[in-house]
């Protein structure tokens, strides 16, 4: 079930960083259908990075883990030139480095509603630690 | 006879030093000796003995615990269990604990005198190593009641402390002395031999019945030993017993491990030393309590009496008894003394001396402990009133005691004891020989006062000094001192003297030849033609006598006498006393002539001359000439002599007064000197009771705190030795665990109550840099491979609040892990120290850590997985809840569950490609026929690539059903694929072509499906996916890297 009246995301740019196929399928179907812009869906850290380069997305939603690497690197990255960005994440928010205690995880399967109010968030910044407080929305 | 009657019983005594002895002995017995063992040692009781597990060491003989009421069995060893008392009755065990006042001083004596009473002749006592003199009267019963006795020897291998063996071969009945080692084959041999020797004294035996020649053999081999006897100690036994005279004479056989009597015989006949062995064996047992009760019946009433006849409370009466041995006879006497005391209100002092050559027998008998099995000839009455019970001993009580005063002596060497009232001297002159015998005699009669009495043996006698003695009882050997005869007696008899004088050893009496007959001339013309002569000695007393000296000498008046001056004429005697006085000063020859002898009514001048004969310093003899000087003279004739008569008269009178004069002077002087020495005796002497009476209590208390000790130390030699045994177990298990240390991969180390380094294993040197000099230094201060800072305050806390801790440290560059303990060391009171142990747990953590991962894997896993079953459901039934989208959406998800099934059963490794595409396609088998073909190589495919591929079959099938080569019944498809180069890699191509099927026609609108595939392909392996819908059927090609 999908929420009923698809937030507008206004062709904003969304780096989507998720190495299983599928998901990232289902993450750009469902952006693009509520009116964001995927950039990527990048499978691995080498093709996030290239896509680093270009610069040309407002947020970023990273899947933790990657193959056997971690994404931390990009993250860091990303967070230096100062886009927002959210964890997506199969593990409890302790396995994130202090660092990036403060940032919005989604909790895999991720409920597209909480994706939506994430990515919405990220770029409010009045919002920015809201998302943190959503309660725990069940997956559908 | 049955077996428990036939079975020997070997009783072994053994005290300090005796566990090496007896491990000896036990290892040198056969299994099968036919021996039952018991063993005694000197424990206290409260200490478990060791001794079992000690001697199963060294044999396979079982070694049993004495148990009481236990009977004897063959081939086994018994050993107490711990200190206590074991008798044995009818060859049954009893074993009592000791009483808590009494401590048996003797244990091997009260068994050995308990298994002599029960088993006679079976019995065998061994004395081993000991200190003491234990076992001594145990051997002595043994032997008495015909059993074999051995100890220990002192040669090849000595005993550790000799005393034991030595104490027992003194009192002369030990059987066989021999090193340890060698005893258990002679023990062998005896119980053989016996059994083959049985019939020797088994006179009322019916075979013997039946058997009359051997009994003739028998009885005639008894009479020759007899007439042996009888030659060569001149003791007749033909009066003995017949069985107990073959009962000695079979010991002897067996110990000699003879085969027959007549085996014996020859070596009786050749051996002098053994009639001496033999005689010696068919006397024992002469000194027990009031034995020959006859004879003591005598003493008591006939001799005692006259002893205190004349006594007042004053006097002193004085018993002598010289070979005292192990004192029974002694104490005997001294119970008749006391009873007769008692019986007549008088109390004259008695002292009883008591001597021996042997300071062991002496010892023993100072004792005054005997088991009660050697009191059996002492009346209940007797024993109530002289002896005190000690445990199973009963001991002489002190008023007997302290008559009795025991020294050592030899009669021989040492010069004798003087006025003493009986002499009491049973069956020592017995060992003597005859010419011994001849000089003790006298100094017994020099020792008695006048009228004393002398008590011998039964097989003893003094006829031949008839004139020394004369008998009071014949029968039982009593005789009084004669008192007219002075015996000249020169003492200390000379050593060279002594000796064990065998009866062998009767000088032959030599044939005249050469010398000899030459002298035997002389002699006869010597009797015929010289003048008459004497020889005196220097007392005067003639001790020879030529032909014709009755002229010269009568015999005077009263009891006969030989005194020289005694028997002269009167008219010689004046010459010959100043004649033989001159001589005996001067040594040098005296003549008086011209001297006047009445002859009937004439006058013989004669002349005497005096010499000194021989040159023997020690008994001078000296030869006095008779010889008359012209014819006898008629008495006016020698008065024509008168005038030089008187004037000789004149000078005699002269020359004898002032012989007179200077005599008297000389016995003034000489009974002064008498006086003076007399009183400085009698000071001394009384000194010397007073002095003797302290010692003698003295003696008596060290003698017994001298026991007491010695009993003591026998049970620490005995704990002593259990303890070293114990070390070496310790030792051992020291060993065991200092092995352990080295062997064991553990590193552990020991810290005091100080934090110092008590021990440490060598595995602990790769953590700590610790040498073994680093032992008693505080650990604190050695530098460790470890990134522990709080290492110190750990091990505070273990100590202190004695808890155990556990920490997980890492070393130094992280590489190993390790579990580190720290256990309080407990002694049993308190915290002493910590041990701290490190267990290297690096594999566990590697372990926990893999796990960790393979949990996030998991997860990870799960969580994507419910992510594409959630997407999987958005995208096909989300907006389109027909039955068919259901349908597919379920038919995907079984797809998934074959791919993951595949991939899980080849635990996330490489998949099979053909096997990944016949499951996929398994559903369209239709009645058994593949509508598929596979063509290519085997290849394996990694998980992520199968999942994908599984998708991409499942969709590419589902569409072939719809609208492809499935729709139709005919259609069919081929799978197949290859690797290839494609530009610069290694790429995967696989080809999906349907045949047979309706006509194709494009799609307007790719469907959620084919997104789908092609997401997988292209994002998923980075791959290519290109469709074809030619018109005769569908292609799909793609392309994949192989390498991802």
């Amino acid at each position: 079930v999908l929420p009923e009246s698809p937030q507008n995301l206004n062709g904003l740019r969304i780096l989507i960083v998720e190495d299983d196929p599928m998901l990232a399928f289902v993450f750009k179907t469902f952006l693009e259908e509520c009116g964001g812009e995927v950039i990527g869906p990048a499978n691995s850290l080498q093709a996030a990075f290239a896509l680093l380069e270009k610069r040309n997305f407002d947020c970023a939603v990273m899947d933790v883990r990657l193959n056997r690497e971690t994404v931390f690197a990009l993250a860091a990255q990303i967070q230096e030139i100062g886009i927002p960005f959210a964890f997506v994440t199969g593990n409890s928010i302790k396995t994130l480095p202090v660092e990036f205690r403060d940032k919005p995880i989604l909790l895999k399967p991720v409920d597209f509603r909480q994706l939506l109010s994430v990515i919405a968030g990220l770029n409010t910044p009045v919002c920015q630690t809201a998302s943190a407080e959503l309660p725990a929305a069940h997956p559908l | 006879m049955t077996a428990s009657q036939e079975l020997f019983i070997a009783a072994i005594g053994a005290s300090a030093g005796g566990v090496e002895a007896l491990q000896e002995l036990v290892k040198a017995m056969p299994d099968d000796s036919g021996l039952a063992i018991v063993i005694l040692t000197h424990m206290p009781a409260n200490h478990r003995s060791l001794l079992d597990s000690i001697l199963s060491r060294f044999c396979t003989i079982p070694v049993v615990d004495i148990e009481d009421g236990a009977r004897l069995a063959p081939n086994t060893i018994y050993v107490p269990p711990h200190g206590g008392i074991l008798t044995i009755e009818q060859g049954k065990l009893r074993f009592r604990e000791f009483d808590e006042q009494n401590r048996e001083r003797n244990p091997i004596d009260i068994f050995f005198a308990s298994l002599a009473e029960d088993q006679g002749d079976r019995a065998i006592g061994i004395i081993l190593s000991g200190a003491g003199n234990d076992g001594t009267l145990g051997i002595k019963a043994i032997k008495q009641y015909g059993g074999l006795a051995i100890a220990q020897s002192s040669e090849a291998k000595a005993p550790r402390h000799p005393e034991m063996p030595q104490s027992a071969i003194s009192v002369g009945v030990v059987d066989l002395v021999l090193p340890v080692n060698e005893i258990p084959a002679h023990l062998v041999d005896y119980v053989r031999s016996y059994h083959a020797l049985k019939d020797l004294n088994e006179g009322d035996d019916e075979r013997i019945e039946t058997n009359r020649i051997r009994e003739d053999h028998l009885s005639r081999a008894r009479h020759e030993i007899c007439s042996i006897l009888r030659k060569q100690v001149g003791h007749d036994f033909s009066g003995y017993k017949t069985r107990t005279f073959m009962r000695r004479v079979q010991r002897r056989i067996q110990v000699l491990q003879l085969e027959n009597i007549d085996g014996y015989l020859d070596h009786l006949r050749q051996n002098t030393s053994e009639v001496s062995l033999l005689f010696r064996d068919l006397m024992i047992g002469v000194t027990s309590f009031f034995r020959d009760r006859d004879a003591f019946d005598a003493l008591q009433n006939h001799v005692i009496p006259l002893l205190f006849e004349k006594c007042g409370a004053d006097d002193t009466i004085r018993l002598w008894v010289p070979g005292c041995a192990t004192g029974e006879e002694v104490y005997s006497l001294a119970i008749l003394m006391c009873e007769h005391m008692d019986r007549n209100k008088i109390a004259p002092r008695v002292q009883i001396f008591a001597t021996d050559i042997d300071e062991a027998a002496l010892n023993v008998a100072r004792a005054g402990r005997y088991p009660a099995s050697m009191l059996e000839t002492v009346s209940d009455e007797r024993i109530q009133r002289f002896f005190f019970k000690e445990g199973e001993n009963y001991v002489i009580n002190k008023d007997i005691r302290d008559v009795c005063i025991f020294s050592s002596h030899s009669v021989v060497r040492d010069p004798p004891f003087s006025r003493i009232d009986m002499i009491s001297c049973r069956n020592l002159l017995i060992y003597l020989g005859a010419e011994l015998q001849r000089q003790l005699i006298p100094v017994f009669h020099y020792a008695l006062r006048p009228s004393g009495f002398l008590f011998l043996g039964a097989s003893e006698n003094v006829t031949q000094f008839s004139e020394l003695f004369k008998v009071v009882e014949r029968k039982n050997r009593i005789f009084q001192r004669r008192d007219d005869i002075t015996a000249s007696v020169h003492f200390p008899l000379t050593p060279g003297n002594v000796r064990a004088t065998s009866p062998a050893q009767i000088r032959m009496q030599p044939a005249l030849q050469g010398a000899q007959l030459k002298q035997a001339a002389e002699a006869k013309v010597m009797e015929s033609f010289a003048p008459a002569h004497v020889v005196v000695n220097r007392d005067g007393d003639i001790i020879y006598y030529s032909n014709r000296t009755g002229k010269y000498l009568e015999p005077s008046a009263g009891s006969p006498t030989r005194h020289l001056l005694a028997m002269a004429r009167k008219s010689l005697r004046l010459d010959l006393r100043s004649a033989l006085h001159e001589t005996m000063e001067t040594r040098r020859q005296a003549v008086r002539v011209h001297i006047p002898l009445d002859v009937g009514d004439q006058i013989q001048f004669v002349s005497i001359s005096i010499d000194p004969l021989g040159d023997s310093a020690g008994d001078p003899l000296f030869l006095i000439v008779f010889s008359d000087i012209g014819r006898p003279l008629s008495p006016e004739e020698a008065a024509a002599h008168g005038r030089l008569a008187d004037r000789l008269t004149d000078h005699t009178v002269e020359s004898l007064e002032r012989e007179l004069r200077d005599t008297r002077e000389r016995l003034q002087s000489i009974i002064e000197e008498y006086d003076t020495a007399l009183e400085e005796l009698k000071s001394a002497n009384e000194e010397m009771v007073s002095v003797n009476e302290e010692l003698q209590s003295t003696n008596e208390e060290l003698e017994t705190s001298k026991e007491e000790l010695q009993s003591v130390n026998e049970e620490l030699h005995a704990v002593n030795l259990e303890l070293l045994t114990k070390m070496e177990e310790v030792d051992l298990a020291n060993n065991d665990l200092e092995n352990l240390f080295k062997s064991t991969k553990i590193p552990t180390i020991f810290l005091d109550s100080s934090l110092r380094v008590r021990m440490f294993t060598p595995a602990a040197s790769e953590i700590f840099k610790l040498i073994p000099s680093d032992k008693g230094r505080p650990l604190t201060d050695i530098s460790c491979d470890l990134q522990y800072p709080t290492l110190a305050d750990d091990i505070s806390v273990a100590l202190g609040k004695n808890l155990a801790i556990e920490r997980r440290v890492a070393s130094g560059n992280g590489s190993i892990h390790y579990l580190v303990c720290f256990m309080p060391y407990r002694t049993s009171s308190r915290t002493d120290g910590v041990i701290i142990s490190f267990v290297d747990v690096t594999t566990i953590v590697e372990a926990e850590e893999h796990q960790k991962m393979l949990v996030a894997e998991l997860n990870h896993r799960v969580r994507n997985m419910l992510g594409v079953v959630i997407a999987l459901g958005q995208q096909t039934i989300a907006r389109d809840c027909s039955p068919e989208s259901l349908a597919a959406f379920f038919e995907r998800l079984h797809a998934l569950a074959r791919t993951y099934n595949l991939v899980s059963d080849e635990n996330w490794r490489a998949v099979s490609l053909r096997e990944l595409a016949r499951e996929e396609l398994k559903p369209y088998v239709v009645n058994g026929r593949e509508r598929f073909r596979l063509d290519g190589q085997e290849i394996s495919l990694e998980p992520k690539s199968a999942l994908a591929f599984g998708m991409v079959f499942h969709e590419l099938a589902t569409n072939a059903t719809k609208y492809g080569a499935f729709a139709h019944d005919h259609g069919w498809i081929q799978l197949s694929w290859e690797v290839a180069n494609i530009n610069d890699g290694r790429r995967l191509v696989v080809k999906w072509s349907e045949h047979d099927g309706p006509e194709v026609t494009a799609p307007e609108r790719s469907g959620f499906g084919s997104s789908m595939i092609e997401q997988q392909i292209r994002y998923g392996l980075n791959g290519d996916i290109e469709f074809t819908y030619d018109k005769k059927g569908f292609h799909a090609r793609i392309e994949t890297p192989m390498d991802f």
